[in-house]
């Protein structure tokens, strides 16, 4: 006796179902081939290229105690080709435009890096001539130097200095130091 | 169906079955050997071939830091780091060290005979030369030679050359801190090195856009200095001056302030340039002020008139009978002048600096109240100023004095001191009888980049402050009275409180020489300066003679430096301030002063005057 499956229609669009009715048990070796049911609504675009049931004659079984099985077996049905010249260029020009982006980007970073290192160079050496330069100041403002310097141009030190005492108020007992106290006693300098 | 029976074949030759076996084996094994090793580089011992793949591409320099500044009180320079570069070479590199020690003769200004060995020597490494300008540096490296390379070598300069040069010290080659302050504070100067982690090519050539690491360098601190520049130079200058003027083989003088303990100058001779200090002696370079110690002699009786001021042993009013030698404890003792019994008063004895009138109160006051205020005034301790190589003087404990230890010790001989301790016993008197510790680094940088204070001990009252002031009235009569030693030392229109001190030089096995001394402050009704003068064997040998003028000069430019007036009118003259002195009482009938010429007088033991 032949059985019969019933199947469901799950993506009729995109597959096409076959189904066999094989004989079990041996009792009927022709199998019966149940049509599809038709679609619930057109179906449209690719997927309207539905096929026909396929039928696919069985042998006989060789063994006729053998029990067969159903399986469904599918097949996607492909789109016809659409003209793939256009995509590759696009797809090329595409990824050229971004290597060269990537390359240019690149090569302004390094550029940049250079000058950030000579940048870093130049602030270095101008860093080691204000050092050098307040270092230069600083031997020409010892007082060694200035004494030898006051010595060539023929000056000597004083040796008579004495405060001047006001005659209103009396100087300041000491005072600070610095010069502000050293013009406030009169005696500064 | 195929044979596989057996593997030859009948023609000879394995069959392709076991030959596809074979190979098969053959590269199974050869896959397990790859696989297993890269198992081991990839994983077990990554890290040993991951750390050989760094050292082939990472470089690491390290970033010197910066030595920080020592300035002045007034933010002048005395000690600076200036950038420097060293060039070195690889003579394994270099294939002509003829021709490149020709090149770099010429830029280095020296002879290219001494260069040729530097850039042959078979080594990998060597200097070609040290702490050079950058600018030649730069020059040096234009010129691509092969082998040659510079590396940043800062130099510590004083551009003010000899200028305090004990106080700061010099560093070594390596930067390190040699001596003085820049050995004592090379961990708050020297700062901590950075590092920069850069891709080098294989040439070595630093690979600039893969970018780089870099640990900043942590710059020294900056310390500054209660030194005056100016005082300091003056200082010095009248140092070498009366040195060299009084034959003497060397000397100290202290400048201080009284009320912050603040040394404004510190002076040593011999001294040296710490930028050429590998000329220097050691002896050039021994701070003598804190390092070197001399029996005090006169300059220390201010400390037995204070004990028996304070200890009521004898007040300004007492007189004593002083006669010209005293025998104590077997021991005879002698006044620095023959001169009959007088009847003097404690301020007579200081102003005539007698010995014996000394003694005699130093026997009033007792051991042990003599030791109490040596002690206290600092005696036999370090004062702590952060110099390095500070001595604490001498001064025998109290159980172990023998019967001449007071009267010695009274008058300044048995003991001994630094010239930075005795001013600090001046400046103590001059401050109203309170302590200040002194100091000499005003402030330094810290962790956040500020200047601070550096902690220091704090003050303590010595003596009561009217033991200051009757001590004062006794200091001005020394320079200003009829009789007293310290005449030389007065400054037109300031009163001057001091005294002067002439000690027998203890050598081994007795004495041998003099040391002569003035410690003194100014203006004596508001001390605002105290200076210590020591020569050390000056010829006169009298502290009068050649420390008192000498202090006169410093003195009198410190205070005319700071802007310090004269004040009121001296107490001493104008009878404010403290109780008139008594006039000098005389015994029978003695000659009136001066006496003879005390330097045609023997002066033993404990000569002073």
């Amino acid at each position: 006796m032949a059985r019969r499956i019933d199947t469901r229609e799950e993506d009729t669009a995109r597959r096409v179902r076959h189904l066999i009715v094989l004989p079990g048990g041996g009792a009927d070796p022709v199998p019966e081939i149940v049509p599809l049911p038709e679609p619930a609504e057109p179906v449209v675009g690719s997927a309207a290229l539905q096929p026909a049931a396929v039928t696919v004659p069985l042998e006989a079984p060789a063994h006729p105690g053998l029990r067969l099985r159903l399986r469904v077996i599918s097949r996607t049905v492909t789109a016809p080709k659409a003209p793939t010249m256009p995509f590759i260029v696009f797809a090329s020009v595409l990824v050229s435009l971004a290597v060269l982006g990537l390359v240019v980007l690149r090569v302004m970073v390094d550029q940049a890096s250079f000058h950030v290192d000579d940048l870093s160079t130049r602030v270095a050496q101008q860093q080691s001539s204000l050092t050098q330069l307040n270092y230069d100041v600083s031997v020409a403002d010892a007082p060694g130097a200035i004494a030898s310097r006051a010595a060539a141009l023929g000056m000597v030190p004083a040796t008579r200095i004495q405060p001047l005492p006001t005659p209103s108020a009396p100087a300041p007992a000491g005072g600070s130091t610095g010069s502000a106290a050293g013009s406030a006693s009169g005696g500064g300098g | 169906m195929p044979d596989f029976g057996s593997p030859v074949r009948a023609g000879g030759g394995f069959r392709p079955r076991v030959r596809l076996l074979f190979l098969l084996g053959t590269m199974s094994v050869c896959f397990v050997l790859i696989a297993g090793r890269l198992v081991w580089v990839q994983g077990v011992d990554s890290s040993h071939y991951a750390a050989l793949a760094t050292i082939q591409r990472e470089r690491t320099i390290t970033l010197p830091a910066s030595r920080g500044e020592i300035v002045d009180r007034n933010g002048n320079i005395l000690a600076m780091s200036v950038d420097a570069k060293t060039i070195i070479a690889d003579p394994h590199q270099i294939s002509d060290p003829q021709a490149e020690a020709t090149q770099l003769a010429t830029l280095l200004g020296v002879p290219a005979a001494d260069l040729v060995n530097d850039l042959s020597n078979g080594s990998g490494f060597s200097y070609v030369a040290r702490q050079i300008d950058p600018a030649t540096a730069t020059k040096i490296m234009a010129l691509n030679l092969p082998g040659i390379t510079d590396v940043d070598d800062p130099k510590r300069e004083y551009p003010d050359g000899q200028l305090a040069a004990q106080v700061l010290g010099f560093v070594g080659s390596d930067n390190s801190g040699l001596s003085g302050l820049e050995s004592t504070d090379n961990a708050a100067l020297a700062g901590k090195p950075g590092t920069e982690e850069i891709q080098a090519d294989p040439a070595g050539q630093e690979i600039v856009s893969a970018g780089s690491q870099e640990t900043p360098p942590v710059q020294g601190a900056n310390i500054q200095l209660t030194l005056d520049q100016d005082i300091q130079f003056e200082t010095e200058s009248v140092l070498a001056q009366a040195v060299q003027s009084y034959h003497a083989s060397g000397g100290s003088i202290v400048v201080m302030q009284p009320s912050t303990g603040d040394v404004l100058a510190l002076a040593n001779y011999p001294t040296f340039d710490p930028n050429e200090f590998a000329t220097a002696t050691a002896d050039d370079m021994t701070d003598r002020a804190v390092s070197d110690v001399y029996e005090p002699g006169s300059t220390n009786k201010v400390i037995t008139a204070s004990a028996a001021l304070e200890s009521g042993a004898v007040t300004t009013q007492t007189v004593i009978s002083v006669p010209d030698t005293l025998k104590v404890a077997g021991s005879t003792f002698h006044d620095a002048e023959y001169h009959p019994t007088l009847d003097l008063t404690l301020p007579q004895i200081l102003e005539q600096s007698s010995n014996i009138g000394t003694i005699k109160i130093a026997l009033q006051v007792g051991s042990s109240t003599l030791d109490k205020y040596l002690l206290k005034f600092g005696y036999g301790q370090p004062t702590g100023i952060g110099l390095p190589g500070e001595s604490a003087g001498l001064l025998p404990t109290l159980r172990n004095w023998s019967g001449t230890t007071l009267p010695t010790t009274a008058i300044g001989q048995g003991v001994a001191i630094t010239v930075l301790q005795m001013a600090s016993v001046y400046a103590t008197i001059a401050n109203g009888g309170i302590w200040e510790q002194p100091k000499i680094v005003a402030a330094e940088g810290n962790a956040a980049g500020k200047m601070v204070a550096p902690p220091s001990a704090p003050p303590h009252r010595v003596i009561q402050p009217q033991t200051a002031k009757t001590i004062t009235q006794m200091l001005l009569q020394v320079i200003d009275g009829s009789t007293g030693t310290g005449g030389e030392a007065a400054i037109p229109g300031y009163s001057v409180a001091g005294k002067t001190g002439t000690a027998e030089k203890p050598v081994a096995g007795g004495y041998s020489g003099y040391v002569a001394s003035f410690m003194g402050y100014a203006p004596a009704q508001d001390p605002q300066l105290v200076v210590g003068v020591v020569l050390d064997q000056p010829t006169p040998i009298w502290g009068a003679d050649t420390a008192a003028p000498t202090f006169k000069t410093v003195m009198q430019y410190a205070l005319q430096r700071l802007g310090i007036g004269p004040g009121p009118a001296s107490p001493a003259a104008s009878g404010s301030g403290g109780p008139p002195l008594p006039a000098p009482a005389r015994s029978g009938d003695a000659p009136a002063y001066p006496l003879p010429d005390p330097s045609s007088l023997p002066v033993a033991p404990g000569a002073t005057d």
